[in-house]
C-alpha cells in the first residue's frame, strides 16, 4: 500500500532555532541522515517520530506536518495578526 | 534506537561514484570467473592465468573498498538492529527482500544453464562468487539507490 506524501516544515523550524541536522537527530533518536531524507520529505516518519519531532520543537504536530502543501509560516503568521 | 558516534572511518560517496564502483565489482566477479572457468576447464590460459587474476583480483578489492568499506556499507549492514533508526531498518528490509529475490533468480538461472549444457554440478569457483554476492547484494543495492548513506 503506497502511502501518501508528507510535507513539513523540518528544515525551516530548524534554520530559525540554528539547530544543527546532528544535534536534531540527536535529539529524536535518529541518524543524522534521516534528518535530511524527513527534510527533502522522501521519507514518512512514524507517529512516534512525529510526535518526538513535535515535543522537541513544542509545536503541534499538524502544525509540522500535512497531507497538503503547506503555506510559508510567514503568510500563515500575516494571516493571523490580521484576523485578531 | 542507540545512537553510535564512531563514524570515522566512513567517506561521502556521491550516488554516481558508488553505482560506478558497484558496476566495476561486478563486471570484475564476473570476468575473474569466466577467467578462473577458462583456465580449469580449457588450456587457453596458460601463461596468462595468475597476472590476469591477480589484476582482476585487486580491480575487485579496490572497488569493493570503494562502494562497501569506505562508505561505511560495511559497519552499516553488520550493525545491530537496536543500532538502527526506523528508516535505516526499512531501508535494510527492503534491500535484503530484494537480494533475496535476485539471488534466487541468479542461483536457479545458474543451475539452469549447467543442466543445459550438461556441465554437471556447479564447481567451487561458481560457489564461490555465489557467496560473495549473497554477501553484497544488501550493500550493493543499498549503495544503489540511496541518496545520503
Amino acid at each position: 500500500m503506497e502511502s501518501r506524501k508528507l510535507y513539513n516544515r523540518i528544515a525551516i523550524l530548524r534554520k530559525e532555532r540554528n539547530v544543527s541536522r546532528k544535534e536534531l537527530a540527536d535529539n529524536i533518536g535518529v541518524n543524522f541522515q534521516t534528518v535530511g531524507y524527513l527534510e527533502r520529505e522522501e521519507y514518512n516518519p512514524s507517529l512516534d517520530l512525529a510526535f518526538k519531532i513535535s515535543e522537541y520543537f513544542k509545536l503541534p504536530v499538524e502544525f509540522i506536518f500535512s497531507t497538503e502543501l503547506m503555506k510559508p509560516m510567514s503568510q500563515e503568521l500575516f494571516d493571523n495578526s490580521k484576523k485578531q | 534506537m542507540i545512537i553510535q558516534k564512531n563514524n570515522k572511518m566512513k567517506r561521502n560517496i556521491s550516488i554516481q561514484n558508488r553505482r560506478l564502483w558497484i558496476l566495476i565489482n561486478s563486471f570484475a566477479l564476473i570476468i575473474l570467473v569466466i577467467v578462473a572457468e577458462l583456465f580449469i576447464n580449457t588450456s587457453l590460459l596458460e601463461g596468462w592465468f595468475w597476472i590476469l587474476f591477480l589484476i582482476i583480483l585487486i580491480v575487485l578489492l579496490v572497488s569493493f573498498k570503494m562502494f562497501y568499506v569506505d562508505t561505511g556499507l560495511w559497519k552499516h549492514i553488520h550493525k545491530k538492529s537496536k543500532y538502527l533508526d526506523e528508516r535505516e531498518a526499512m531501508v535494510l528490509t527492503k534491500a535484503v527482500r530484494l537480494s533475496y529475490t535476485i539471488f534466487v533468480v541468479t542461483v536457479m538461472l545458474i543451475i539452469y544453464a549447467f543442466a543445459v549444457i550438461e556441465k554437471g554440478p556447479i564447481d567451487v569457483v561458481i560457489a564461490g562468487s555465489l557467496i560473495y554476492i549473497a554477501h553484497i547484494l544488501p550493500a550493493a543495492i543499498i549503495a544503489w539507490s540511496e541518496k545520503e548513506i
